[in-house]
Parts: C-alpha cells; structure tokens; sequence
C-alpha cells in the first residue's frame, strides 16, 4: 500500500498551534529549510526526529503516521478498483494522498461508495424479485382464483332462472366473500407496489452474454448447424478427435497447434491450460492437461477461426449486448458453445443421454469430455421438437460466488452472492467428486431435484493449490422419473424434502434457523391491509 | 347452456380442485347437465380414487397441493388401466408454456381460469360426446 504524506498533516498541525516554521524546526533540532522540505513532504521522516515533531505537536504517533487511516486507504483502493472506475487510472499513491490531505472527504467519499453498493445490490434484488417473486406469482394466482369463481357464480346467478332460493342465497353469500376476498388481494399487491422502491439495472457484461443465451433458450439452431458443417470438414468419422483437428487446423487454417510442459512465462496463470498466439497462428497447449480439455481448446479455437462471421452475426442481431466487452465475452461463449456442439452432436448425444437416462458420468466416458462439459451441454438441449429435459446449471467457487448461471424460467438463480445456503451445491464442496442430491421445495411450493458435485478446475501439480467448484444441475420433479438422479428418491413424501429460498435477500421464511440476512421486502401477509 | 337434454347420462366427473368455491360453481353447473360429480382438495386423493373407482372424466387443476396437477397427470397417463381416461386441466396459468406441458402429458382439454361456464360445459360435453 502507499505511504501517508505526513507533510500536509505536519503543517496543519503547526498552523493550528500557532507556530511558525522556524520555531518548530529549532525546537526539534533542525533547519527551517529541512522543515519546508518535510512540510512539502518532499523528505520522508522516521525514528527520533518523527517522535519529537509529534511530540511538539502534541499529535498521537499513530494519526500522524496515519496508521488509523489505512483502512481508509484500503478502501479507496477498493473504489479505484471498481470496473466503473477503472478507466481513471487512479493509482494507490493518490489514495494515500487523499487520504493524508483530506481525510475527511476521503471518508465520505467511502461512506457514499458503500452506500452506492448496498443500493445497487438492492436494485438488482428488487429486479429480480420482481422477475420471479413468488408473493407476486401468488397474488397474481389468487386474484385469478377469486376471479374464476365470481365470474362463474355471477353468471350462475345471471343466467339460470330455476335456481332454488337456497341455492341463489349460497351464490350471493359466494360471490359477497369472493368480492371481499379480491380487493384484500388488490389491495395488498398495491401496498406491495407501494413499498417496492424498483430502479432500473445497469448490466455488467456477464449478465449480458446471460441475457443472450436466456433469450435463445440456451439453444443457437445456426450455429449447431454451422458446428455439424465444420465436424464433417475436419472428419469422416463419428467423433472428432484432437488429432484430426489439428491436422484440419494446420492444412485449412494455417495454425500450430504446439504441446509444452509449461506455457510462456508472460502469460502463464493458475488455471491457464493454453495460450494462442495471433500473430505467429500459433496455440500453445499445457501438456499436462487433461486430453478432454485440449480437445475442446482445439475445437474452440477452431469454431473462432472458421466460424468468426456466423458468430458475430449473431452478436449483431442481439440486441442485449450493449458494449464491446459484452460482445467479447459473448464471442468467447458462442465459440465454446459451437465447440461442445462440434464434441458432442445434437441428435447422437440427445439420444444416447436418454438411453443413460441423463447420467453425467455415463456421458463423460460416452464421449470422452469432461463432467462440466456434459452439464453445459445438457442446458443446450431445447431444440423445438427434440427437447431434453429442461435443466437448470449453476456453478459457484469456495466463496459462495456463481460463477455460471443457466436458470430455468420457473426457477430463479442468484445473479449476484450466494443462494440459499441450504442448497446442494454448497454441502457438495465437503465431499469432493462425489455426487449430492436433494429434493427441494421453493415458498412457492414448486419443487426441484437439484444434483451437485465439487470438482477440481484443474490438472494440478504438487505445487499449485487446488482449486474447486461446484456444479448444480436442477430439473423440475415433473421429470424425475427421466432422470437417472431421481432414482429411489420417495418424491411424495414430505421429510425427504428440502424446505428452501431463491437467497435470503428474497426468501419469505422468516423462522428459518439458516436466515444469514433480513428479507429486503416485508412479506404479504405482513404488508397486508388490516 | 343446458337444452333440456342431459347431456352428462349420469357420467360420473371427478374434480380436483383445492378452491372450495370454484368446486362449487363446477359441481352445480356439471349436475345441472347431467354428471355425477365429486371433488377433492389434492392430487394424491384424485390418484387414490381414480386407482379404486375410476370416474368417466377428471377435471384437474394444476396449482394443487403437494404434488401440482402436472405430476398427476403423468403419474395418470403412466398408468396402464388410467391411460385412456379423458382429463381436463384447469389452470390460473394461462401461458403458452403451461399449455405445452398440459398437451405433451396427454391431456384432453386445457381450459384457462377465468372460463366463461357455457365455453366450460360445451368442452366437457364435447369431450363426453366423443368418449360414447
């Protein structure tokens, strides 16, 4: 972190006591000249002559050397830090600065950035709660459930003349509480309205490559297509293999495809298993990956060079992608979807994952990629006609964060933090590798099964640390018995299920013993006109 | 609505609905026309029931609770002696995509809440009709 300049914080000090330049710098044993230099804090000071100029000052060691200040500091490199700010290029020594020569607004502008935090977390809670809110969902089912019976009953009463005087009083007495019962719901939801404080959203770039690939349902026909047109080109054969494509890659497109132990030390990272070199058309691979992974490096490369125009003629016809780093995010994601459309074909993986009712390992040896591929396959399978089963994907690191989201219509994914803790793609990072299911039950009474598992990302050597993530697939109960990981599972007994929330920010049980937060919103019930 | 004909002939409905007042509107509009109806509040009841006495028609909403009227359904069509039976959803959820899963589980009819009783009574004598 920077230094404090203790100059500014000197002179202020001296002038608030009244004392000239020269008078302090002879009481502390130097020359004025020494003592204009440090004011201007064009010298650094420490040890004796630093404890007798705070001494003098009457001054506590620690303000002056500004050590309560770092937390200060730490924070306003945070705010230099964010991706709105970034294009400022502020360094960490203009935060020392400000920091040591106004304190105060540095404090304010830190107050008014957690502020601006909290309120953006609350726009996107809010957006999202009106996007899946369940009270919302409910009103909206019981207005039309008092709708339904008033409607009949009024047209009961309107229409049939041999009703009984029993009958007529028992349809008055229905349509009288129905009626009473739609404007407390009315009412409610107007209240609700009320108390909603609903901003608009300002996307980042992976919320917008999200938004593309929930507006094709997760599904490109073009670019299938496309992928069917480059596998035939680069084989005869059923499977695509990395060595055809690497023949495919150097004869078509000029580009070698090079296998090291380790990758330049420019550009080599933790988890980096290739590198592409533009210039000289060269793609590096680490030789210690796992085969499944270069191959599907290779296939990507591949769809980027050979399919770039179909690609961005889809990013030209979207409209949710508003900035080039969008755009370039969502170059990067179509290419990969075009390379595991190229792996793992529509119709033959189709139909061999319901042959193996959906069994991700099964899949795995099946078409020798790996369990995320497969996953982010599965999410891909919605071709008007030939559906798979809808599935959800999520995947989060060790801290809570998710890293992908694939939600289904009906079941909403937390697009920033964490879910709910009760789901299973958290108990999962305890039993590494391993699969963990669950049923669950949202407060809208929908349920799920959810299927986890915590993997390594990486190859590792002895030396780099682990890193794990986990994956959640998700599929309505409705289809369970498709399902391979619904097996055994006793779906209609009620303790086999897991009572959870979409995260606690949105979720209304308010007596769960997990509640990490307050709800945002009051409930209905608790809202509710008397 | 009614023409003097019984177009019901005593076929018995089961409904299964958990809004007692909707229940209520279905039952008298459906005796008037010459059904013999009964409902329940959930879709497990509905299975047991349709597994012991089989009616000759199910009106089945889909926000039920437990398991929701979807999963009765395929739970009905997987059935061997139930796959046959006409089945009529009922839903508050009038999308599209309800409509398609309605559809691809078998079902026979799909009438959205609110429904206007005569277009209700002409789906389930038209369906009845086509079953003689």
């Amino acid at each position: 972190m920077a230094r404090i300049p203790l100059g500014p914080k000197i002179r202020s000090r001296r002038k608030e006591q009244g004392l000239t330049q020269a008078t302090l710098a002879s009481e502390v044993g130097i020359s004025a000249s020494y003592m204009n230099l440090i004011e201007q804090d064009k010298r650094q000071i420490g040890g004796s002559l630093l404890n007798r100029l705070a001494e003098k000052l009457a001054y506590p060691i620690e303000e002056l050397t500004g050590e309560s200040d770092r937390h200060v500091i730490e924070d306003l490199e945070e705010i230099a830090a964010d991706p709105l700010l970034r294009p400022l290029m502020m360094d960490a020594r203009s935060a020392a600065d400000l920091a040591g020569k106004n304190p105060l607004w540095a404090k304010a502008m830190v107050t008014i950035y957690r502020a601006y935090l909290d309120q953006s977390r609350s726009v996107m809670a809010l957006t999202d709660r009106l996007n899946q809110d369940p009270f919302l969902a409910e009103s909206v089912h019981a207005m039309l459930s008092h709708v339904t019976a008033i409607r009949s009953t009024s047209e009961i009463l309107d229409q049939e003349n041999e009703l009984s005087p029993e009958q007529a009083a028992r349809f008055h007495g229905i349509l009288s509480s129905e009626s009473q019962k739609l404007s407390d719901v009315s009412m409610t939801l107007n209240t609700w309205f009320d108390a909603s404080n609903i901003g608009t959203r300002s996307e980042t770039p992976t919320e917008e490559v999200e938004d593309l690939f929930s507006s094709h349902n997760n599904y490109f026909a073009e670019l299938e297509t496309a992928a069917t047109g480059l596998s035939k080109k680069i084989t005869k054969g059923e499977r695509v293999l990395e060595g055809d494509m690497s023949e495919f890659a150097r004869h078509k497109l000029g580009v070698l495809i090079n296998h090291e132990a380790t990758l330049p030390a420019e550009i080599s990272r933790l988890g980096k298993l290739s590198a592409w070199d533009p210039d000289n058309k060269t793609l590096t691979l680490l030789s210690t990956a796992a085969p499944a992974n270069r191959r599907f490096l290779v296939a990507r490369l591949i769809a980027e060079l050979s399919l770039g125009d179909k690609i961005d003629a889809l990013l030209d016809s979207s409209p949710v992608l508003t900035t080039e780093a969008s755009r370039e995010r969502a170059r990067h994601a179509l290419s990969a979807y075009t390379a595991s459309a190229m792996l793992l074909p529509y119709d033959n993986f189709l139909e061999t994952a319901r042959s193996v009712r959906f069994d991700i390992d099964a899949l795995c040896q099946q078409f020798s990629v790996t369990y995320e591929q497969v996953c982010q396959r599965l999410v891909a399978l919605r071709r008007q006609g030939n559906e798979g089963v809808p599935f959800a994907l999520m995947q989060t690191d060790p801290s809570g964060s998710t890293t992908k989201r694939f939600p289904l219509p009906q079941l909403p994914l937390p697009r920033h933090g964490s879910a709910c803790p009760l789901w299973a793609i958290y108990s999962a990072f305890q039993t590494p590798g391993r699969t963990v299911r669950q049923i669950v039950r949202f407060p809208d009474q929908s349920r799920f099964v959810f299927v986890a598992r915590s993997i390594g990302k990486l190859s590792v050597t002895f030396h780099e640390p682990e890193f794990m993530h986990s994956i959640l697939l998700a599929y309505d109960v409705l289809y369970a018995d498709d399902v391979v990981y619904s097996d055994g599972l006793d779906l209609g007994h009620a303790d086999n299920v897991t009572d959870v929330g979409p995260n606690c920010r949105l979720c209304p049980r308010e007596d769960c013993q997990f509640r990490q937060e307050d709800p945002i919103l009051q409930t209905l019930e608790a809202t509710a006109v008397p | 609505m009614s023409n003097g004909e019984e177009a019901g002939k005593g076929i018995s409905i089961l409904i299964a609905e958990d809004e007692p007042n909707i229940v209520e509107s279905l039952t008298f509009l459906l005796e008037r026309e010459g059904y013999a109806v009964s409902a329940v509040g959930d879709g497990d009841t509905a299975l047991r029931i349709l597994q012991q006495a089989p009616p000759g028609m199910l009106i089945l909403d889909v926000m039920l609770p437990g398991r929701n009227g979807f999963e009765i359904l395929k739970a009905i069509r997987a059935n061997g002696s139930l796959a046959n039976l006409p089945v009529i959803i009922l839903t508050a959820k009038g999308q599209e995509k309800d409509r398609k899963t309605a559809l691809d589980l078998g079902a026979n009819a799909f009438i959205t809440k609110p429904f206007s009783n005569q277009d209700l009574v002409k789906q389930i004598n038209r369906i009845s009709a086509n079953e003689e």
